[in-house]
């Protein structure tokens, strides 16, 4: 647990709420990413390759390399370094691509 | 069918800037972006929920990224945010997909500001959570205020390495350090005085004192060779590298890390221009093609204008001035301003854009790629992260196919991934010169399909 994490100086954020993460709460703010929300509660690896089952997360952080990607509600492959987390997302990691 | 005058793709600071010249001389204007809000990647800008308290913390320019954004709100320029351009089948007219459909944007004319990503560098353990780009570590110190890491390893070349570095130091991590590939150190007084960017040797020496203060290692002449870790990264492994930036084989010494950072410069955004069907030129100092025009911005399809990071990395300053010619350019054509009072204005932005051109060269010169680098891929290591293509694959391919980039394409899938070869396209090129004896430049340049961004299927059959 826990390599990232907010930085609390010099910023106020939003409200703070929960986000359901593979059945588990995780806090986000209200703007955040949902891979910001992710990093500052020290999870990293979002999705497992379909070939080597390798975990990977965030690469690029601006919405190129598609590496982030989670099933969000249901829908999968997205991008999670340019979607804004929001109250009472079920975000799952992804297996394999499903697509 | 949104039609208007002048069409801009991309909201950073090429695109703004080319909006608001063009709106002020009186053109209608569409600005498509993908990201919910304006600014791009240097003006990047927190979520609207954010209140910044410590402006300082967002950078010297940030207050001019605002500035552009207010304008923007005052100007006749309508903004599509969340929006993506994924294909363009007939002259003028933009494939887009926008809140779960698919429509069209036709403008007169267009003018692509697609912009730049951090340039991928591959070797053993980069796909490992905890690596990541500079400037993904940026965006999320910068926009997100979240510490990607605590442990944190710079590798790479170039200033923009300084930047984020000292953000991070600011914000609480340890930086354990910062690798320059180049021996470049004292760079900074190699500026020559006649382009007066003092403010930027200034902004540089801040950051360089930062990092001083908080005892961070300034390794010139050092990378990266390897990055260690179950399920996340936990060590790195660092080399020294000789001029052409090959790895010296006994000076290897291993680091306690939990985040290491990629720094290896920029590459132009190149599958929009080229599908809209404008010439690249190779550029040897970025060892990347980048796109093509002529002083007025104007690509080699005379309706496109093209300008900031797309047409070769230069940083905002270029980019503002490219996009204010394109937007003056593109009025003038479609006959909003006098051929008299279009020479005027772009007489007064000329010189601007040779002094900051200047500047950029400069940098693109002192930090340019060495091929050495590409000596950190191994057989096994991956350079298609989306489809997990290995450079042995790739390098055998190549041999087979003498080079030839789509039959490598389509014999391995590197490249047919989800990042439509943005993330490895330049790696491949690199693998496949290499196994074959020939240059990156002789391979030349693949032409992408459509879509050049992923959508949904459901949303495709919208368009029937």
């Amino acid at each position: 647990m826990g390599v990232g994490g907010r930085i609390l100086r010099g910023v106020e954020r939003g409200a703070a709420f929960e986000i359901e993460v593979d059945g588990r709460p995780v806090i986000a703010h209200e703007g955040e990413t949902i891979a910001a929300a992710l990093i500052a509660s020290g999870v990293r690896a979002f999705r497992h390759t379909n070939v080597q089952g390798a975990p990977r997360g965030l690469f690029c952080g601006m919405g190129v390399c598609f590496d982030c990607v989670m099933t969000v509600n249901g829908v999968p492959n997205v991008r999670t370094c340019v979607t804004p987390a929001e109250p009472g997302m079920k975000v799952e990691t992804q297996r394999e691509a499903d697509w | 069918m949104l039609e208007t005058d002048v069409a801009v793709v991309g909201a950073g600071p090429a695109g703004l800037s080319a909006a608001l010249h063009a709106s002020q001389a009186g053109a209608r204007v569409i600005v498509v972006d993908e990201y919910t809000r304006p600014g791009g990647q240097y003006f990047k800008q927190p979520p609207a929920a954010f209140r910044v308290l410590d402006h300082s913390a967002m950078g010297r320019d940030h207050q001019l990224g605002f500035d552009l954004m207010r304008r923007l709100e005052r100007g006749q320029i309508e903004l599509l945010n969340d929006t993506l351009v994924w294909g363009a089948f007939e002259p003028g007219t933009l494939e887009i997909y926008r809140r779960g459909e698919c429509q069209q944007v036709r403008g007169s004319r267009i003018v692509v500001a697609t912009g730049a990503y951090d340039r991928p560098m591959a070797f053993p353990g980069w796909t490992l959570p905890g690596v990541m780009t500079a400037g993904a570590a940026q965006s999320l110190l910068k926009s997100q205020w979240v510490l990607p890491g605590s442990r944190v390893l710079m590798v790479g070349t170039g200033p923009f390495q300084l930047p984020v570095a000292a953000q991070l130091v600011k914000a609480g991590a340890t930086v354990v350090g910062v690798l320059e590939a180049g021996k470049v150190s004292g760079w900074l007084r190699q500026v020559p005085a006649v382009w007066s960017h003092l403010d930027k040797i200034a902004e540089a020496k801040d950051y360089l004192g930062t990092l001083l203060r908080a005892r961070v290692p300034m390794m010139y002449g050092w990378t990266i060779l390897e990055a260690r870790g179950s399920g996340q990264v936990e060590e790195a492994v660092i080399t020294q590298v000789d001029d052409q930036w090959r790895p010296v084989s006994g000076t290897e010494r291993t680091l306690q890390v939990d985040t290491i950072c990629l720094g290896f410069g920029f590459l132009p955004s190149l599958q929009l221009p080229r599908l809209l069907g404008c010439s690249s030129r190779w550029d040897p100092h970025l060892a990347s093609w980048v796109t093509g025009h002529d002083q007025d911005q104007r690509s080699s399809v005379p309706e496109v204008f093209v300008a900031g990071e797309t047409t070769g990395i230069g940083g905002h300053d270029v980019a503002l001035v490219e996009g204010a010619i394109a937007g003056v350019r593109a009025a003038a054509d479609l006959g909003l301003l006098s051929a008299e009072e279009a020479g005027k204005r772009l007489a007064g932005l000329r010189p601007d854009l040779a002094r900051h051109q200047g500047f950029a060269d400069f940098l693109n010169r002192t930090f340019a790629i060495r091929p050495g680098i590409y000596d950190l891929i191994r057989e096994d290591t991956l350079v298609c992260r989306c489809e997990e293509v290995t450079a042995g694959a790739v390098a055998s391919a190549a041999r087979q196919w003498e080079g030839n980039l789509k039959a490598i394409k389509r014999v391995t899938r590197a490249g047919c991934g989800q990042c439509q070869g943005r993330i490895c396209g330049q790696l491949v090129a690199q693998v496949a010169a290499r196994a074959t004896g020939k240059s990156v430049e002789e391979l030349g340049v693949d032409t992408p399909r459509p879509p050049i961004k992923p959508i949904p299927m459901d949303a495709l059959a919208t368009l029937a």
